[in-house]
């Protein structure tokens, strides 16, 4: 075809696109697409809201969904013991108490669970789980669940917020200060744990500062700990440096208010968590995009407006099926699906862990693994452990709510790509209804979103 | 074949070590390199101690340094942590090289683009993504699966033409891949491509390991019940089987010791040396000793100076561990200053590389081979 016919036409072919893309109603197959990824699986109820809209609207539903959560255990919301009463306890009391708090840990990371099966705003819940992520914290070594539940309050609050706010909340967070060995750290001995992961993990991206700036920024963060009466976070003047500090080669800091200034005023930390976000829906980088997103990131922080860009991205609608789900997305979605709240259990708590992702307790700062590092031989071989377990709970619980899946438009949907030669007769999907469903769960698509 | 098998029924009779030629029959298989990654970056300045430096080292640790009875003296120029006395033995033996002042220039003091650069073994501003053994063990046996990594991390070996797998332990491995069916397909969705190939790999990997396993192989030495001593019992019951797979990996962590160091660090060093030390007399008794090298490695060592919390920060070059039945034992490297710091860290005196690509060279007879140009050789290895 020659170039100027060709030419002559793409502006009419571009109009059709846009049309197609943005503001016509959704397919099946692009409903089912954004659930997997913004969502944790096709719910037939989410795919019946999403049939009259476009991807706009679609996604503001989403963003918009209210998140209701119910209260965790009560020794969660407890206060902690307080110093008088830690000195009086014998050395029985103080391991039955460590004790406690460990039970208490594996109760509120089911209680996560749960709340997670049955809470409705999936979108938001999806960003709080990136936020778990970036911003990491480890129940291990925190070991008081009250902080690491006043944490995960803050993310599960700011999640589509304002990351301005957020990043302040956490550089501030009693759980952080103590998981970074900040509560250590003093004018006389910097403790740069803290600094360094905050520029490193949390906001420039590793390669966007210098050892100088890491040493400023923990100087910056000196005296920032947490008193230990009631844990909360306290600033101890007599053990911060008060000099003046220089960070990124010209900006003068002096306490830590100031270093997340310099951090936020810096073009990288936009750049950092738009492309890490992006990454949380999107399989491929497209860089001139998210520099893009990352410029008007930078002016209001506005994490519900950066969702929106990405989720309407074209890169996002061309991606179907190339991204593995996290342990935690598969276990939910599979929940969700087949309304499987018995899930929301201990041992599924374990499983999760063993699947490589231990709630509220990565396996070290970076977070969990991404993408590919998901699955390797033997994660591949847990998670089909328990997909074989899901498979034979839904083929024996075969009532009505699974029966719904028993067409092949539905099927169609439950899997990113085509798992396998369905029956395309109503009366052989029926027949074949439990088989069929066994199949489809226990096949590696069932593993991708 | 036969030799094989004969070389398992000695090794049950519990009667191989008195059998000098059994060395040579586990010599027909490929040697065996056992990366152990001290994961989180190891204390090296309070693992291995420069007695000439004494003074300038407990002058930066007024509290972490090691004190007399913390340490004990391995020569008359360096001390070992004492968790690490085992090592004695071997040391004694000339089974144990420790090579000092090992990094890169232009350290990065992140943990996760550091060990990148010890993985992928490049310059620090080079990125790869082949692990710096991926390319090397194809070569050196035709076994269907050329290396395991238990636990985290199977970078060294990824990316490459190695078939390797990555497991937790073998019996967990048996017990859970039974039921895992072939989904073998054509597909173009990429993701789904890396799910079959896993698939695949754990076909093979059982298959291949099910023939070594129908030997039985009980182990001789009890292992500490510790999750790395139960990996290394792992890694020695695969070597028994004799199956020519040339690498191996495990972690043992976490060495980021920022806070409250001494009482951790002292618990992990006692695992590590008991579960090398364990699979040492394993191996001896099993005559594959002579087959058999340990290195250990890390993303950098720590800062000189201890920080305000009883820990120490990230530092940069660190001393590290080869041990096995042909190691030349010795110093290697040279242990770096502490009085002239640069940006408050030790300065690396020999690049990480150098040891790869000496033990490419001598552990598998590969003498061509070159990591980068211009890396200094160590004669780490007793040819056979």
């Amino acid at each position: 075809m020659p170039v100027s016919h060709f030419k002559s036409c793409s502006f009419a072919i571009a109009l059709i696109a846009l049309s197609t893309s943005t503001s016509w109603a959704l397919s099946d197959k692009e409903s089912k697409h954004l659930l997997l990824r913004a969502g944790f699986g096709a719910q037939p109820e989410l795919m019946e809201k999403l049939a009259t809209t476009d991807r706009a609207r679609a996604v503001n539903f989403l963003l918009d969904q209210p998140s209701s959560f119910q209260a965790p255990a009560s020794c969660v919301l407890q206060a902690l013991p307080n110093r008088k009463m830690r000195k009086a306890w014998s050395n029985k009391e103080r391991i039955a108490a460590r004790k406690a708090m460990r039970v208490c840990g594996a109760e509120f990371k089911t209680w996560y669970l749960q709340q997670l099966i049955a809470d409705p705003a999936v979108l938001v819940n999806k960003m709080a789980l990136f936020w778990h992520n970036h911003f990491t914290s480890s129940i291990k070594k925190v070991k008081a669940v009250p902080l690491i539940y006043a944490q995960h309050t803050k993310i599960q609050t700011l999640a589509v917020g304002n990351f301005a706010e957020l990043l302040k909340a956490m550089v501030n967070d009693p759980a952080m200060l103590i998981y970074l060995d900040n509560i250590n750290n003093s004018k006389a001995k910097p403790n740069e744990n803290l600094a360094r992961e905050l520029l490193e993990l949390f906001t420039l991206g590793e390669g966007n500062y210098t050892e100088q700036d890491v040493l400023s920024a923990a100087r910056a963060l000196t005296g920032l700990s947490v008193e230990r009466n009631k844990y909360q976070r306290i600033f101890r003047h007599n053990r911060h440096d008060n000099s003046q500090k220089v960070i990124f080669e010209q900006q003068l800091i002096n306490d830590s208010d100031d270093l997340i200034q310099a951090i936020l005023n810096n073009p990288d930390t936009a750049i950092h968590i738009t492309r890490s976000i992006w990454m949380h829906f999107i399989s491929s980088v497209n860089e001139r995009q998210i520099e893009r997103l990352a410029d008007d990131f930078s002016r209001d922080w506005d994490i519900k407006k950066l969702l929106k860009s990405i989720l309407l991205s074209p890169d996002f609608w061309q991606d179907g099926g190339q991204m593995f789900k996290s342990p935690i997305e598969l276990v939910v979605g599979s929940a969700k699906l087949f309304q499987l709240e018995g899930l929301a259990s201990k041992r599924t708590v374990k499983r999760l862990s063993k699947m490589g992702q231990n709630l509220f307790d990565p396996p070290n700062v970076k977070g969990w693994p991404r993408g590919e590092n998901w699955i390797d031989e033997n994660k591949l071989i847990l998670r089909s452990q328990f997909t074989d377990q899901l498979a034979r709970a839904v083929a024996s619980n075969m009532a009505e709510m699974t029966a719904i899946y028993c067409s092949a438009e539905q099927m169609v949907n439950l899997t990113a790509v085509a798992a396998l030669s369905l029956s395309t007769s109503t009366e052989g999907m029926l027949r074949q209804c439990p088989q069929q469903l066994t199949d489809l769960i226990t096949d590696p698509s069932w593993q991708l979103k | 074949m036969h030799r094989r098998n004969f070389l398992n029924l000695a090794a049950l009779g519990g009667f191989s070590a008195a059998m000098p030629h059994l060395a040579f029959a586990a010599a027909k298989q490929v040697p065996v390199l056992i990366l152990i990654e001290l994961n989180g970056g190891n204390d090296s300045h309070n693992t291995v101690i420069d007695l000439q430096q004494l003074t300038e080292y407990q002058k930066l640790r007024p509290q972490l340094a090691l004190n007399k009875d913390q340490r004990f003296n391995l020569d008359n120029k360096f001390a070992l942590h004492n968790a690490l006395q085992g090592f004695q033995v071997p040391w004694n033996r000339q089974e144990l090289a420790i090579v000092h002042g090992l990094g890169y220039p232009q350290a990065n003091k992140s943990h996760f683009r550091s060990i990148e650069i010890w993985d992928m073994a490049t310059a620090a501003d080079q990125y790869s993504d082949t692990g710096w053994l991926a390319n090397v063990l194809p070569s050196l046996s035709n076994s269907d699966i050329t290396a395991l990594t238990f636990g985290r991390n199977a970078a060294p070996l990824s990316g490459g033409r190695a078939q390797h797998i990555q497991l937790d332990n073998l019996a967990g491995f048996f017990e859970r891949s039974k039921k895992l069916k072939n989904h073998q397909r054509p597909t173009s969705n990429s993701a789904l491509r890396h799910l079959l190939t896993l698939n695949n790999n754990v076909a093979a990997s059982k298959a291949q390991l099910m023939k070594g396993l129908s030997r039985q192989v009980p182990l001789a030495t009890p292992f500490p019940k510790t999750k790395f001593a139960r990996q290394m019992a792992d890694v020695a019951k695969v070597i028994r089987m004799d199956l020519n797979i040339p690498a191996f990996k495990v972690a043992i962590g976490s060495f980021d010791t920022h806070r409250a160091q001494k009482n951790k660090h002292r618990q992990l060093l006692k695992q590590l040396a008991d579960g090398m030390l364990a699979l040492r007399s394993e191996l001896m008794q099993s005559g594959h000793w002579p087959n058999v090298l340990m290195m250990t490695y890390s993303e950098f060592g720590r800062r000189a100076a201890q920080n305000g919390s009883g820990g120490s920060d990230h530092g940069t070059a660190a001393s590290h561990f080869l041990m096995g039945g042909r190691v030349k034992g010795g110093h290697f490297g040279s242990y770096p200053s502490l009085s002239e710091l640069v940006d408050r860290d030790v300065l690396y005196q020999l690049d990480f590389r150098s040891v790869y690509q000496s033990v490419i060279r001598q552990w598998w007879q590969q003498p061509e081979y070159t990591i980068a140009a211009g890396l200094e050789q160590l004669d780490l290895i007793h040819s056979i």
